[in-house]
Parts: structure tokens; sequence; C-alpha cells
């Protein structure tokens, strides 16, 4: 069995746990008590899972316990992994990256249903554009995910987010599934949201999902100091949003021929708030995006050795950035207009050399273009190939995964230089052993080394010279312990992994301001150290079968230090980087009830460079707290969830001067047909 | 096994109390610093502009005859303000008893007391919608005159009665207007079009200060930013960005007149020279150029005469009272900058080290003077 195709079915209620986490949930699925806690079974399936013998440090939310995480996107849900900072510029319209282990959040390889999601311009995905209610499993890799059966693409980032759609099941005696959801709150929020599954022909499925979301999205936040006491209302920070997904696939996951084919769409317009400096607390620009791609995949099995998996993509993405206060020539105003076009394919051949032993080549071809209706701009094309070598080697008690990807990239451009031919080679190497039999312990490391090209941005949209950006790279080395354990019987079990690391980044690109507002130099010139352990705690109980528990804990300590040389911060902390951050999650059952709540804490951080009391920004943290009720009218489900975000209405920033919405409340009806 | 259960809820629970303590109200007021003392002059303003959309420009004081440097003047002076001294500071200048400060992202004009840097008036773009996005400022017959990229094509110059501190008259002027300079009775000011890269302005507009209106423009280069006056009737403009020429305007025949060839960002002039500095971002090879004014001669060798090393010099003013000259270092734009004082003949006489963010402007000023004058 494939392990990334794997899928359980579980229970009468139709919970998946993420590929990885499989072997642990069917010990969980032959519950006695099946029948007469089918409604606790959502939250006692969908606790954090990993599998012992995973060689990278993998981090998941799946099922129920995503589902009620106190979350708007999938930016939100991230929020309680550790290692990772979400850089949130504020409310529901508001960019969200993610930063994993401090290498910067253009290093994240963001992968939906196993294809990255590129963007050749600037390196960033938005986070917040994802939405929860047609997502199973989020799963965060440091490093890589090391299946063999993926494309070389999947090997080239140096951490790795799956968002993993949610996949049809039937049962026998229906052929159809209907989620909906509306939800409204705080900020003028109104969601709903449809997901449709529909068995078409035996094995076939098809699935539709749509949804909308509007808000104003207004609130009011709160400046203090000694001698004032201001309550500001964020303005122009609405948001009116679209998405279709269209998916088609066969459902015999594990016969030798499986495919799928799938159509994302996904418009939005938007208000920039901007930062709130003094005197300004108003900023008019508006944003306006447009993201469209088509994916398939097809995978044979041609013996019991060898399979193909063939894979292919094309995406294209519009920008359109306005803003009234810039009056070019001719008064028109400043409307920026970019378009991206992206051709991806992959090919990738699995050869199983023994029992527990696979190898592949994996062969990538991506196409990069870029329009723009700048001055001057010069039209990059981006030819990149990438090729892989990938093993997995597994023992009983010991797995160990590796792989040399291949990076070869020529681009050209309409007019003046283009950056110069790279050809890359960078290797990836990982292990896991489990010394004792009778301990559910096991011990793992890994070693990465992977760099990110410069973005189109960094190249071509700036001052001429720039094309001699030289691609920015990270190492990392990492040493981790797993441990878990499940109690028989009682539906109990503890898990814990904690990982201390070591990464590097080298020719961090930097920008840096030159002749005016429009211009920026783009220079290779920083240089990182990260330092860092997280932990992760996470634990399932149920008392006399009537109270069902899970939860996490996780904690992370960073010391990510700029090692540039000839700059004053050397040594200091960089920007953004708590040494301390954390989250704990408890979520409850009762009958048809649930209590849930959650706590994220980021501990002092620092806005600029250096450590100094007029860069120090405070500690932050959030409580939330949902209630849910589910009701049951024959074949139909029916959730009724209240929402409360910052209970203790906390004024904070996660960017400077973009602040975070204060308490606010939210009202979720789902119903399940 | 059933408080096995509760105490990981427990345990997490008061460590949730115990860290949802440490969030501490930090209130920061830098001490002053000690610099050298120097008897032969008596003091600036500083201003850091800041970084864009931080909200931290800084106003500092540099007493050079005491030799306490002042960090955040304004701040202390006016804990009222709401959110500080705010963002991008642009330029600032001294006229009579008064500082004005051109705050350009702040979309706003401080104008304080020069001896106590208290607030007097502020003029927002409720006072006139051309404050927002204002850049230079510079001063002539009671008035003060600003410039202004404004909101719309064209760019603006704004007359402020020094008196009454109001909006008197406005005058459109080309696109993105940048410094401007009173001679005679007329002002000019350099447009540079920056906002259409392919389309650059290349003008200094010249407006009549009687009818203050625009009566000519004199084409220059495209992207003009700096202009600066001597004391003999000539204009000295170079274009955003460090280039190669010095462009000279007589002001008799409103003609571009001559050009000199030197490596230049800014300058300053005292006198009959000009002190000039050239910068190639990034790349650490700055020009440090005297240029005589009278016969339009480049001074051969450097003005910086003991080696000192610069990051990124971003300002330049020399002191008239003792001419030790000031260049302030910007660094990486987001660690505090240095400002650097050398005497007169070019060696390093003092630094100050941990300005604010990205300093750049110099205005001197002699706090300790009489008051009220």
């Amino acid at each position: 069995m494939n392990r990334f195709y794997c899928w359980i079915r579980c229970s009468g209620v139709m919970v998946f746990l993420y590929g990885i986490g499989c072997i642990n949930a069917r010990a969980q699925t032959h519950d006695a008590v099946r029948a007469k806690e089918l409604d606790s079974v959502l939250i006692r399936s969908g606790k954090t899972v990993f599998a012992l013998n995973a060689t990278t440090p993998v981090q998941t939310l799946s099922g129920s316990r995503l589902q009620q995480l106190n979350s708007f996107s999938v930016a939100d849900a991230l929020r309680y992994f550790s290692g990772v900072q979400l850089k949130d510029y504020g409310g529901i319209g508001g960019l969200k990256t993610l930063n994993v282990r401090s290498l910067g959040a253009q290093h994240l390889g963001v992968f939906y249903d196993g294809l990255q999601v590129g963007n050749a311009q600037n390196g960033i995905v938005d986070l917040g554009k994802f939405s929860l209610d047609n997502i199973d499993a989020l799963s965060l890799y440091n490093s890589q995910n090391t299946s063999p059966l993926q494309a070389a693409r999947n090997f080239g980032s140096a951490a790795a987010l799956y968002i993993k759609s949610k996949q049809p099941v039937f049962e026998p005696h229906k052929n159809f599934h209907i989620n909906g959801a509306f939800k409204t709150g705080s900020f003028g929020f109104i969601n709903p949201s449809l997901h449709w599954q529909q068995q078409m022909a035996a094995n076939i499925a098809s699935t539709v999902s749509i949804e909308t979301v509007n808000a104003h999205g207004k609130y009011k936040t709160r400046y203090q100091k000694r001698a004032y006491d201001t309550t500001i209302v964020r303005q122009n920070a609405d948001v009116a949003s679209q998405r279709i997904e269209l998916a088609m696939q066969d459902l015999e996951k594990d016969a030798a021929i499986n495919w799928k084919i799938q159509t994302y769409f996904y418009n939005a317009e938007r208000g920039l708030p901007g930062a709130i400096v003094a005197e300004r607390f108003y900023n008019s620009q508006r944003l306006w995006d447009r993201n469209f791609f088509t994916q398939g995949m097809l995978r044979k099995q041609f013996n019991t050795r060898y399979q193909l998996l063939l894979q292919g993509k094309y995406a294209n993405d519009g920008t359109r950035y306005l803003d009234t206060t810039i009056k070019k020539i001719g008064g028109v105003p400043l409307d920026n207009r970019y378009r991206q076009q992206e051709y991806n394919a992959s090919l990738v051949n699995e050869y199983r050399v023994a029992y527990g032993w696979n190898v592949s080549l994996a062969t990538d071809w991506i196409v990069n273009k870029m329009q723009a209706n700048l001055d001057n701009f010069v039209y990059p094309v981006r030819n990149t190939g990438l090729v892989a070598v990938v093993t997995e080697l597994k023992r009983e008690r010991f797995t160990a995964a590796g792989n040399l990807l291949g990076t070869f990239i020529r681009e050209k451009v309409r007019s003046g230089t283009a950056a110069g031919d790279r050809n890359v080679l960078t290797p990836a190497i990982s292990a896991s052993w489990r010394p004792w039999d009778h301990m559910p312990i096991s011990i793992r490391s890994f070693y990465k080394r992977i760099f990110r090209m410069p973005t189109f941005n960094d190249l071509y949209y700036t001052i001429i010279g720039s094309v001699t950006l030289k691609p920015e790279y990270t190492t990392q080395y990492d040493i981790g312990l797993q441990y878990k354990k499940s109690f028989a019987g009682s539906g109990s079990g503890i898990g814990a992994q904690a990982d201390v690391y070591y990464n590097d980044i080298s020719n961090k690109i930097i920008a840096i301001p030159a002749n005016n507002l429009f211009r920026w130099s783009m220079i290779n010139m920083g240089k990182v150290a990260v330092k860092g352990m997280d932990l992760q705690l996470t634990y399932a109980a149920s008392i006399r079968q009537q109270v069902f528990l899970n939860g996490t804990v996780t904690y992370s300590y960073q010391e990510a230090v700029n090692k540039t040389p000839g700059e004053r911060s050397y040594d200091q902390q960089i920007p953004y980087a708590p040494k301390h951050s954390g989250s704990a999650t408890v979520q409850t059952a009762y009958r048809n009830w649930g209590l849930n709540y959650s706590f994220i804490y980021t501990g002092e951080r620092y806005m600029l460079p250096e450590n100094d009391p007029q860069n120090y920004l405070e500690p932050w943290y959030t409580h939330d707290l949902s209630l849910t009720k589910k009701f049951r009218f024959k074949q139909a489900y029916a959730v009724l969830a209240l929402e409360v975000n910052n209970l203790l209405n906390q004024y904070y920033d996660v960017v400077v001067n973009y602040p975070m919405p204060g308490r606010n409340y939210l009202v979720k009806l789902a119903f399940k047909l | 096994m059933k408080q096995n259960l509760w105490l990981p809820v427990c345990l997490y629970l008061a460590g949730i109390l115990l860290i949802a303590a440490c969030r501490k109200e930090r209130d920061w007021t830098l001490p002053p610093q000690n610099a050298e003392k120097d008897t032969t002059s008596t003091g600036f303003y500083f201003l850091n502009e800041g970084g864009w959309g931080y909200n931290n420009a800084t106003l500092d004081y540099f007493d050079t005859h005491s030799g306490v440097y002042e960090r955040d003047v304004f701040t202390k002076a006016n804990p009222d303000a709401v959110l500080g001294l705010g963002d991008t500071g642009n330029d600032m200048g001294v006229y009579g008893s008064k500082l004005y400060v051109v705050m350009n992202w702040s979309k706003k004009i401080e104008i304080l007391d020069a001896r106590t840097a208290r607030r007097i008036k502020v003029l927002t773009d409720q006072t006139h919608k051309a404050i927002e996005n204002a850049r230079s400022i510079t001063f002539a017959n009671g008035f003060a005159y600003l410039s202004s990229y404004t909101t719309s094509e064209k760019g603006m110059v704004l007359e402020i009665d020094t008196a009454t501190l109001n909006v008197t008259r406005t005058v459109e002027v080309g696109r993105q207007p940048d410094e401007l300079t009173v001679a005679g009775n007329k002002l000019y000011v350099a447009n540079s079009g920056g906002y259409s890269p392919a389309n650059l302005e290349r003008t200094v507009s010249v407006i009549d200060l009687s009818a203050f209106k625009v009566i000519k423009a004199i084409s220059v280069a495209p992207n003009l930013r700096r202009l600066k006056k001597d004391g003999n009737g000539f204009l000295y403009i170079c274009p955003w960005g460090t280039t190669g020429k010095l462009y000279v305007v007589d002001t008799k025949t409103d003609r571009l007149a001559d050009s000199i060839n030197v490596m230049v960002e800014d300058f300053t002039i005292v006198r009959d020279t000009a002190y000039i500095y050239g910068t190639d971002y990034g790349g650490g090879q700055h020009a440090y150029t005297r240029v005589d004014l009278k016969n339009k001669k480049v001074i051969p060798g450097s003005f910086i005469s003991d080696g000192t090393k610069i990051t990124m010099p971003y300002g330049i003013a020399v002191d008239p009272n003792n001419g030790s000259i000031y260049i302030a270092d910007a660094r990486n734009y987001s660690e505090a900058g240095d400002l650097y004082c050398f005497n007169a003949y070019g060696k390093l006489k003092s630094t100050i080290w941990k300005t604010g963010i990205i300093p750049g402007h110099i205005a001197f000023y002699n706090r300790n003077g009489s008051p009220g004058r």
C-alpha cells in the first residue's frame, strides 16, 4: 500500500485521516462503542497523528480536529503548529504567510493535492485564500515529504505544506454527499459554502465545491500611551471572494490505475488597509486577485515492482493593484496589472527494488511567464528542469530516505539582460530508527540543502544589476525523538515529538531602498543562523466513554540571529522571530456537545534587526473558545458552532502597525446530507 | 488513571496563566548620549526619516556646546501627540523661532517651537489636501514654501505665512516636484515625474512670487530632485539617484548655463564651495567631492582625507559656525544610523553612534540662545 494515497474510512461518520496517520488510526476504528458514541467519534479520530517511522518532522491537522479549531482559513489553523510564525497583516482579507523555523516565507512550498502552488512573481502564497471547508488535512513537513512517488518539485523547498482536499468515499447504499455551511459574525462576515460529492459510476466520483466570502472587514483597534488613548476603526479592509472547485476522480485508490483531474478558480477583490501611522489611519489601495489552475494526475502500476505517476498543471494568475493617490502622466492612477502563467509537467518512475525499498526517478518541467503593464517591464520567461533521484528504505525498525535534486534554470527576457543560467545539485537525507521493540520511541534526523531562486520581482522589477542575484541557500540539520503510546481499550493515548535543529541561510536576498519609492536595489548579503527546538505533545483521552478529550501543546524555542558580517546587529535576534512561542488546544466532547479552547502565544520580538528598546514588540497571546452542538435528523446532521476569538480583547500586531482584530465572534451552521 | 488524564489539562492551564502574566508595558526613553564637545558651535536638530510604514521617524538634538546628544526630543516634548512624530520625515528647516518638520507618509507638517520642540501647530491634509505627500520646504521673506507630490497628476507649491501659520497661496507645478529654493523674487522647484518612469519630467519650474504663477519651465535633465543655490545667483541641480552631472542654472537668464562632471547624490553649499557625495547602492563605492562654484571646477581628491568608511551616506551638512562637515550614515536602512563629524580639513573629529533609523536632515539652531528673540 502506498502511504501517500492511503486513506482510511473509519466508523459510521466519514472521517479521513491523512495517509501518514493511517497506521495509528487503524487501531481506533475497531471500537466497541461505535454506534452508541457515534457523535463522539469525530473528536477521537481527528486527533493529531504521526507515524513513528517518519524520517522528517511532520505535523498534521485533520478531520474534526481541524474543523473544530477556531479558524477562518488554512492560515489560522497553521498557527497551532510548532516551529512556525504566521505573518498576518490582520483581518479577514489581510495577507497571511507562513515562516517555518525562521527560514523565510518564500522557502515554504505549498502543495495543493500534491502539486505545488507556484508564484514566480514574489514567491509567496497567501494562505488566507484557502478555505477550510473543503480541506481534509494539513500537513507541514520540515524539509520534505520523503515519499518517492512524488514530483521532483516536491523535494525543492526547505519546508512543505500539503493541503489535501476532501476525498470522496461512499457507503454502499448512498452515492452522494452534500455538505453545506453558513458562517457569519464580526467584520460583516458572510460565508456560505457548498460541497457536493457524487458517485457517477462504480469507481468514478465528481466533486463540486463552491464558496463565497464577503466582509466589510472593519474592526476597532486602540492606541494607548500615557498621554493619549485613541480608538481607530480599521477601514478599507473589506473583501469579497468567490471560489469554485471541480474534481473528477477514480475512487479506487489502490487499483492498478488511479487518476484525478481538478480545477480551481478563485477571484477576490479587497481593500489594503495599510500600516497605521501618525495622521494616516486610512489607506485607499485596492487589490484584485484571480487564480486559476487545472491539474491532473494518473498513476499506473505496471507490475508489482514498477509504477508510474504522471502529473500536469496549468495555472493562470492575475493581480491588479490600484492606488488612486498616485497619479501618473495624464492623471491616470497607478493601476498595475500582473499576469502569470505556469505550465508544469511531471513524470515519476518508481521501482521497488525489494520489499520496503523503493527508488524513483522524477523529472519535472516548469515554465513560468509573467507580464505586467509596468514601464520598462521585461516580460521574463523561466524554464525550470528538475530531476530527482529518490530512494526510501523501510525496515521494521529503521527507515531511511534520500534524494539528489538537480535544478536547471534558463531565463529569457524581452529586453535587457536575463538572469544567468543555473545548474544546481542539492541533496537531502533523512533516517529514523526505533532502537527497542518494546518501547514506542524512535530517533530521527535529517539534513537538507536547498535554495530558492530570486523571484521575478527580485530580478526584474528593480534597478539594473539585480539580475546578478544569486539563489538564497538554506541548510538544515535536525535531530529529534518521537514517542507514541496508546492505552488499549480506553481510546486514550499520548504522543510527543521533540526536535532540535540548526538552520543556516546564506546569500539572503535583501531589498535596499534606492533611488525612489519604486526602485529598490536587491542584493545578496544576509546570513542568518537559527538554532532551535520544537516540542509537540498530543494526547487523547476518554472518561468512562462519556467525555472525550484531546489536546495539543506545542512549544518552540528559536535563536535566529543575524550573521551578516559588518552589521551592528550581528549576533542579534532577527526581526519578527520570537525566542519563545507556543500554542495549546483542548477539544472536549460530551454527547452532542463540544467545547474547544485554544491558546496561542508569541513571545517578545523586535521589528528591526537591532534588539534595542525602540524596536521591541510586546508578546501577544490570544484565547479562543468555541461551543458546538450537533443535531441529527435521520440521515442528516447539522452542527451549530459559536466561536469567540481573542476572548480577552487584546490589541496586538503580528506585523508592526498592522493591528489585529480584538474580540470577535463567529456563528457557523453546517449540515451534512 | 483518571488523575493522569486531567493532569496535562491542569498543567497547561497553569502554564498559560504563567506566560499570560508576562506582557509588560515598556515605555522606552533613550538616555542622552555624550559626544565630543565643541565650543566653536552651538547645536542642531537632526531628523531621522524612519522606515516606511514603521512610524519611527525621530527628531534628535545635538548640543555641540555641551556635547549632549538627545534622542527623540519630539516625543519627550509632545507626549500627547498621537502615535508620535510619525512616518517618513522628508525634510525640515528652522525659520525664525520655529522648526518645520515635513512628514511625508504621515501627511503633516509639524510646526514646533525651535527652543523646546513643543508643538505650535500641525498642518495636515485637513488643512490643505496637498499636505498629503509633501516633500521639501524652504523659507523666504516671512513665508515658508512647501513642495508636494499631491494626490493629483501635477504637484504643487504651497505658501505658508510664518506669522499666522496658514496656507496663503498655492500654485500647480510639474509632476512630483522635489527640492525648491527662492532666488530674488522667483521660486525654483525641481520636477521629477518619478511616478511615470517612461515619461519623466525634465524641467525646473520658475514661479514669480508676486503673482505666485509659473512663468517658465527650464529644461535641465530627466527626473530632477536636488536643487540648491549659491550666493551668486546660480542654481545647482541633480536628478534622482547618483548621477555623473551637476547642472548649473543661471537665475539671471533662467537658462541651463553649465554642467559639472561629478558623481552626485546630494550636496550642500557653503559660500563658494559645494560639498558633494555620490553613492552606488550596495557596492560600497562612494565619492566625496568639493566643487569650487566660482570657477565651476571640481577640487581634486576626496574631502574626507582620513579614509573614514561610511556605509551609506544619506545626508550632508556643513556647520556655518566652524566649517565642520557632518555626514549621516543610514547603514542598511534598518539599523540605527550614525553621524560622522569631520573638521574642515576632512579629518574625523567625532562620531555619534546609533542615531535613529535612516538619518538624513540637519537644521542648525542654538536651543540655548536668547529666548523669544
